[in-house]
């Protein structure tokens, strides 16, 4: 290469375009690229909720189908009647707006909100020196924390909201299978089987302050049960969003859970401006290893031995009122944190025998029919932690169907 | 324009090949920006989109389209983020997702007329507007310079603009090209030649050879 030519390179390399990008008008750049995302972003709510409401609508239309059939056909069986609702054709909402404690704003989807707005799919919600508190009536009620930012982004069956900044505290309906909630904090997925929890997210750091019942703490999936570490009350969690395996650090030390607070619609004499006071410190619960639990006196029997976390007695713990809902729900999250052999569907029907003492705990459990192992030692830490409201025995009824993964590819 | 960290690893130092400091957040910026969130995306973009303007303009030289380019490249890497494993540095990425938007662009540019607010040079920087002071002497050669770079075939010219100017090496240049190291190291001997075959015919550069012979301590350029 030529000496002229060199240095023409080296004088282009520092000016060649220079000038012309310091002249670039960047704010006008800027608006109409984050105005094109922000478009981009609502098309992609728009076409999961277009993929979502024909796959309903074909379902409907095949059991329809199948319906009539079973009708002109005059098989001597049974006919049920097979009719999707309508509501499940229609995306639901996410829930309503029935609270709003401060004197800064709800901004959804940039624009000012208030006591009565609808939550949908796809919704952007800001608290600004504000929290918010949302009912989904019979599935949830939560608290939007002043300072938050999150996006719903999934309302058919569990409520998903994608946390960006700030907390979200729920009390969550137990559900029958399944997940009834979860938050999304980049990657990492808290899902909510029933339970009171806390989601506090800063940057990248999120804490997880669980006072009943149990969560999965995992990657999100695209669809399906999340997998990943079951954590049962009390509980309090702090992993980094983008690596929740290497950093999930847990505690069941009910004093360094956070104190919740009482997640509830407020009555209309507030006229939907207050929230109830903070209730005071969940008092650690039943965590003990019992007496006359005997371990594997039976193969169905629950043995507390086997737990990861030994249980340890604590005088003060205060009985559940929902008991039996909140085992219930670990056992299903167990089953789901257990995936079985890909292509088969798992359907699990059994029967959770507790032998209680006088003050309610348990003291010896066990499945009929047996549920497999690693399932058995998942869920023995919580059915031992667990304080019912009464002494003897209960019975606790566990149906769980799992649906078939996907083969690996 | 708020200063930034830049994402492209080379910023254009004269004759120093200058290595940025690592970016410690960098990868947990991308997969936050992956999982959607704006927030993260824009920071993204404001550390590099200096870096992107600087490359458009230097493929597609001065037009009015200029930011409409700029604006279109993120709008792609927005898309295409989900899709970034990682295999290759950000900056490679971006690079690639860079040349395609240009290269899209100069396709579709070729189908319609060229309108009168799209000259091929800054009118105020022609030859024959020389300014009497040395920078002028200077801007002027590196308008010539870049209205040289666009006679070239677009291959050609990208793989010059790629190495020459952006200092990137002729592996990481067959990445982002998408073609082998040694047709980059052809197509950049082919690009010096005709580049050097073209300076007599341009005015403005072949009256400055003699300011250039003047100028002590010459160097002899290396090959790649």
């Amino acid at each position: 290469m030529s000496d002229r030519l060199r240095k023409l390179i080296d004088e282009a390399r520092d000016d060649l375009g220079a000038r012309e990008v310091r002249d670039v008008d960047w704010d006008s750049v800027d608006r109409e690229l984050f105005a094109r995302i922000e478009q981009e972003r609502r098309l992609e709510r728009t076409r999961a909720v277009g993929l979502r409401t024909p796959a309903w609508g074909v379902g409907a239309a095949v059991l329809a189908a199948a319906a009539c059939f079973a009708l002109v056909a005059g098989k001597t069986h049974e006919t049920r009647s097979i009719e999707a609702p309508a509501a499940v054709l229609a995306s639901p909402a996410a829930g309503d707006v029935v609270g709003i404690l401060g004197s800064g704003e709800l901004l959804v989807d940039g624009k000012p909100a208030a006591v009565g707005a609808t939550l949908h799919l796809g919704d952007v919600v800001e608290t600004r020196g504000t929290s918010v508190t949302v009912d989904r009536p019979g599935k949830l009620t939560m608290v939007l924390e002043a300072g938050t930012h999150a996006t719903v982004t999934h309302v058919q069956g569990a409520l998903v909201l994608a946390l960006d900044t700030g907390a979200v505290e729920a009390q969550v309906v137990p559900v029958p299978s399944g997940e009834a909630f979860a938050v999304d904090v980049a990657g990492s997925r808290v899902a909510v089987h029933g339970t009171h929890l806390r989601v506090a997210r800063e940057v990248d750091h999120v804490v997880v302050d669980l006072s009943e019942g149990v969560v999965v703490l995992g990657a999100a999936p695209r669809e399906g049960s999340t997998v990943g570490t079951l954590v049962t009350a009390p509980a309090h969690a702090d992993f980094a969003a983008l690596d929740l395996r290497g950093t999930l650090t847990i505690t069941h030390d009910g004093a360094a859970v956070r104190s919740p607070i009482a997640v509830a619609v407020p009555l209309p004499a507030a006229q939907g401006m207050v929230l109830a006071p903070p209730a005071p410190p969940p008092a650690p619960r039943q965590v003990g290893s019992r007496a006359g639990a005997s371990p594997a006196a039976r193969p169905a029997h629950v043995s507390p031995a086997t737990s990861a976390t030994p249980p340890l007695a604590t005088p003060d713990s205060t009985p559940d009122p929902n008991a039996g809902a909140t085992l219930a729900s670990v056992v299903r999250a167990c089953v789901a944190a257990h995936p079985s052999v890909e292509n088969l569907t798992v359907v699990v029907n059994t029967t959770l025998h507790l032998d209680l003492d006088a003050d309610g705990n348990v003291r010896a459990a066990r499945f009929e029919p047996p549920v497999a192992p690693d399932v058995n030692t998942c869920a023995a830490p919580a059915i031992y932690r667990t304080r019912f409201a009464h002494g003897g025995s209960a019975d606790v009824p566990v149906d769980v169907t799992m649906p078939a993964a996907p083969a690996a590819q | 324009m708020p200063m930034v960290p830049s994402l492209f690893g080379y910023a254009g130092a004269r004759g120093v090949r200058e290595v940025k400091p690592p970016i410690p957040d960098e990868q947990r910026l991308i997969a936050r920006a992956a999982a959607g969130e704006t927030a993260a995306f824009r920071q993204l973009y404001e550390r590099s989109r200096a870096d992107v303007a600087r490359l458009v303009y230097r493929m597609l030289g001065a037009r009015s389209d200029l930011e409409d380019v700029i604006q279109e490249v993120f709008i792609q890497a927005y898309k295409s983020l989900k899709d970034f494993r990682g295999q290759s540095k950000f900056s490679t990425w971006l690079h690639r997702v860079t040349v395609n938007v240009v290269l899209m662009h100069r396709r579709s540019a070729r189908s319609r007329p060229v309108f009168a607010d799209e000259p091929p040079g800054d009118p105020a920087l022609r030859s024959d507007d020389l300014a009497p002071d040395e920078d002028a002497e200077r801007r002027e050669r590196v308008r010539a310079f870049g209205r040289l770079l666009q006679r070239l075939a677009d291959k050609k010219r990208l793989v010059f603009i790629l190495h020459e100017l952006e200092g990137l090496p002729p592996s990481e240049i067959a990445a982002i090209v998408g073609a082998p190291v040694l047709t980059v190291r052809t197509r950049l001997f082919y690009a010096r030649r005709e580049l050097e075959a073209m300076l007599s015919e341009e005015p403005a550069l072949a009256g400055l050879q003699i300011s250039f012979s003047k100028t002590p301590g010459a160097e002899t350029g290396g090959e790649p």
